[in-house]
């Protein structure tokens, strides 16, 4: 196969059905869908309502997790700005875990170190350590 | 030296080096892999003269940290995991590379057809003319990940983002290769 077409190809997993009706009910609008099947969990890859997203499954087809890409330009005021006080923001996604949400930023100090920042939905830091 | 050199596995000469032997070992890694490094070198950043520069670097600064190979990948892995680093910190810090201005003012579309005629050959060059219209960023993650094979976790250690970041950006990064291809 050339290497075209293994960096384009579409892995083939076979995911249960009840995964994927999981899926669709929740994301039904889902595009560009990647799935891949790792430790024992489904992860699929895609975008939907124009975000980027990560999802994850257990074989009877339930939601773990969710994660949302959050351009800069959407990212709440409230949380961007605690966000910033820790440095420029190169990245930020959203976690949906159960109930919980949190959010993951990447971001970097003037001397262009990156760090991974995690905070509360609220923005308020929970941990954050260099890249 | 010579026969030496087809005898020894890589990790043998780091352990060997490691436990404080022969330091001239190191010799056999840098002529194995200086035209390796160097073709990574210039796939980045696109100078001859440049890449020959990094690569010096890069395979003296691998041997400075050669206590940080742990040995769980080959070392050809670690070392090129030291390569893409190196390189993606000098651009972005000498060249101002900033990837999220970058993709945020080159949008993907809504709506991306996927196929594609499978049964057309690509060659390689014009692979590698359809990367060099990535970012360098989505440029180095496709390497880094169908080049090298490279795990998704070493490939955000190595660009410094987290994985979820690293999973998203390859994403986008094959989506705009795909259309790049079907612009042609």
């Amino acid at each position: 196969m050339d290497l075209f077409k293994k960096i384009i190809q579409v892995a083939t997993v076979k995911v249960p059905k009840a995964v994927i009706d999981s899926m669709k009910q929740i994301f039904p609008a889902a595009k560009n869908i990647e799935w891949s099947h790792d430790r024992s969990l489904f992860e699929v890859i895609f975008y939907h309502d124009d975000l980027e997203k990560i999802a994850r499954y257990d074989d009877n087809g339930t939601l773990l997790e969710y994660r949302v890409n959050i351009p800069l330009e959407k990212i709440p005021k409230r949380i961007k700005k605690k966000a910033s006080e820790e440095g420029e923001i190169m990245n930020c996604i959203e976690i949906h875990s159960v109930d919980i949400i949190r959010f993951e930023f990447i971001i970097r100090d003037k001397d262009l170190v990156r760090y991974l920042l995690l905070t509360d939905k609220s923005g308020n830091k929970i941990r954050k350590e260099k890249l | 030296m010579a026969e030496k050199s087809l005898e020894i596995s890589d990790e043998e000469i780091v352990r060997r080096i490691r436990k404080g032997g022969d330091r001239e070992l190191y010799s056999i890694i840098y002529k194995r892999y200086y035209p390796k490094v160097l073709d990574k070198c210039y796939s980045l950043v696109r100078s001859r003269e440049l890449a020959e520069e990094l690569s010096t670097d890069i395979l003296s600064k691998a041997y400075e940290k050669l206590s940080s190979y742990k040995g769980n990948s080959t070392f050809s892995s670690w070392l090129y995991s030291v390569t893409y680093n190196y390189c993606i910190d000098w651009l972005r810090e000498k060249k101002k590379l900033h990837y999220p201005e970058w993709n945020s003012s080159n949008e993907l579309p809504e709506i991306i057809d996927e196929t594609y005629d499978e049964d057309q050959e690509i060659s390689y060059d014009h692979l590698m003319s359809l990367l060099d219209k990535l970012h360098t960023e989505e440029k180095a993650l496709i390497m880094m990940r169908y080049f090298d094979e490279m795990p998704l976790n070493k490939i955000a250690e190595a660009l410094r983002v987290t994985e979820s970041a690293a999973k998203m950006r390859l994403k986008r990064a094959k989506t705009r290769l795909l259309l790049l291809y079907k612009e042609l």
